[in-house]
């Protein structure tokens, strides 16, 4: 079984990098690997890397786009041996499909226990599953068990709507639920409204496209329950970066969403 | 030549706004030559003085503007007079239709009449695409293949899905009807629009910010970083769309 090596920042091998910052780590929060020969969403580890490597990105949570269990058995061990393959680039998230019940949870306990990986990832268009919905809650109270956050896709469809997302934040108090692309193109308002009612909250930055609504997320929740990503290797780290950077965000709020936040939640994570 | 295709000017009843000087001192920092600016939905609903303040601006600076008229196709014969003026008297170059804001099914019969004077007068139409239920990718296909002498401007690509299932459609629409052209604002992902100047060819590819719902700043940087040969992105920067508009000289 392949076991990461316990997540440290301080211990990440510079690479070269083509976008040089003065000292802020960068970790991009959300992105993906799979390999889907013939598909414009082939995504191997070295594609998303070379990308990292362009736009100066240190280190990326990397999940596949399909759900386990599903049709690729082997799906949590191809992304294990690519997060071995690259421990100093890569940490593993789960992503599950919460319908299969037990099974699920004994997958997300293998993942977390005995595969290295830090969260859970769950996108309910891919199982049509409501994220209120009992065994979605299982699934993310035993994340929570572990202190693993649990990354939803947010954004403006059926199931992914910040308003349904916060029904499982409410269930799980406990737990540390992100909203990847913080509500997309047209739910952003209302993902901002459901990070200032529910503390355990936190939004992703990736491909949503408003530089000005990360600053007005900021101001309304704090810079401490915001982090970077990029959702690449489809969407560019580069141009995700550069959108955070457009922001007019202080140096300190750059530092803690940029890196410093996503740290502090991976640390909480039990470790094995 | 660096082109914004797609820049609104004015003040909207939904709230975002662009000056005339906003617009030019953006276009200085970001090193845009010229765009094509077309009118807001004004709070009075009215498009005709805001057709005529495009005109203005367009008058005041010719070398950094072209027009692009608005019409509401629910306005029926008053919006194909709009038509007649803004091409005849306002010499506008293309259309530019909001199916979202102004209600209306993109592929309904309502447009019919409307995409028949831009046939008649051989102009683009710039359409507002990737809304749910009024400009959906297979939608703006569909209006593209009744209409096939009618060059089409689809904003976003035609998709606005960051779940990506719209990506299939987008491109399918894109490959089938050659009258379409991808504008790039707020598009999902960087590397839909890199495939897709591989397979249409960098003419049908075209940088447009939309501004001020998007930011000029952030829109120019998915043509300045796409992956793509230099002449790939003096196409998509401004070649494209000159030669659409007819702007060579």
């Amino acid at each position: 079984m392949v076991i990461e090596e316990s997540f440290n920042p301080h211990r990440i091998k510079q690479k070269k990098l083509t976008e040089r910052r003065e000292s802020c780590l960068i970790i991009d929060a959300h992105a993906h690997i799979q390999e889907l020969i013939g598909s414009s969403w082939n995504s191997p580890p070295e594609r998303l890397i070379s990308l990292m490597d362009r736009a100066g990105i240190d280190k990326a949570i990397v999940m596949t786009y399909s759900d386990m269990p599903g049709s690729d058995s082997e799906l949590l061990r191809y992304v294990a041996e690519a997060t071995q393959e690259y421990p100093a680039r890569l940490i593993g998230f789960a992503r599950l499909n919460p319908g299969y019940g037990p099974l699920s949870e004994e997958l997300l306990v293998l993942a977390i226990t005995k595969m290295g990986m830090k969260g859970l990832k769950l996108h309910p268009v891919g199982y049509g599953i409501h994220p209120g919905n009992e065994v979605t809650i299982k699934l993310i109270k035993k994340a929570a068990e572990f202190n693993a956050p649990t990354l939803f896709h947010c954004g403006d469809e059926e199931y992914t709507l910040p308003l349904q997302i916060a029904e499982a934040a409410k269930k799980c108090s406990e737990a540390t639920i992100i909203l990847g692309h913080m509500g997309g193109y047209f739910h952003v308002q209302d993902a901002i409204r459901v990070a200032e009612k529910y503390p355990n909250i936190i939004l992703e930055t990736s491909a949503m496209p408003y530089p000005y609504l990360i600053r007005e997320t900021v101001d309304r929740i704090g810079p401490e329950r915001v982090l970077f990503a990029s959702d690449g290797p489809g969407c560019d780290p580069l141009l995700e970066r550069k959108k955070v950077e457009l922001a007019n965000l202080s140096k300190k709020e750059i530092e803690l969403i940029f890196s410093e936040n996503i740290i502090k939640i991976l640390e909480k994570v039990k470790k094995y | 030549m660096v082109i914004d295709s797609h820049v609104h000017v004015g003040e909207s009843l939904f709230g975002y706004k662009l000056t005339v000087e906003e617009l030019l001192s953006c276009m200085k920092e970001c090193k845009i030559d010229k765009a094509i600016i077309s009118p807001v939905k004004p709070r009075n609903y009215h498009f005709e003085p805001e057709n005529d303040f495009i005109a203005n601006c367009v008058k005041e600076f010719p070398d950094k503007f072209i027009g692009f008229g608005r019409i509401d196709p629910w306005q029926k014969e008053k919006a194909l007079e709009e038509i007649d003026r803004c091409i005849k008297t306002l010499k506008f170059k293309g259309l530019f239709l909001h199916p979202w804001e102004e209600s209306f099914l993109v592929n309904g019969k309502l447009l019919y009449p409307v995409m028949e004077k831009a046939m008649e007068y051989n102009i683009p139409v710039m359409i507002s695409g990737g809304h749910v239920r009024v400009s959906e990718p297979l939608q703006i296909g569909d209006i593209a293949g009744e209409f096939p002498k009618v060059n089409i401007i689809a904003t976003s690509g035609g998709q606005i899905n960051i779940c990506g299932m719209a990506l299939y459609d987008a491109e399918n629409m894109l490959t089938e009807n050659k009258n379409v052209y991808l504008e790039t604002s707020g598009i999902y992902r960087q590397d839909f629009i890199e495939n897709m100047i591989r397979k249409l060819g960098s003419f049908r590819v075209l940088y447009g910010s939309n501004a001020p719902v998007m930011d000029i700043r952030y829109e120019i940087m998915r043509a300045t970083t796409a992956r793509i040969s230099d002449e790939e992105r003096e196409d998509i920067l401004g070649r494209s769309i000159s030669k659409l508009v007819k702007d060579e000289e």
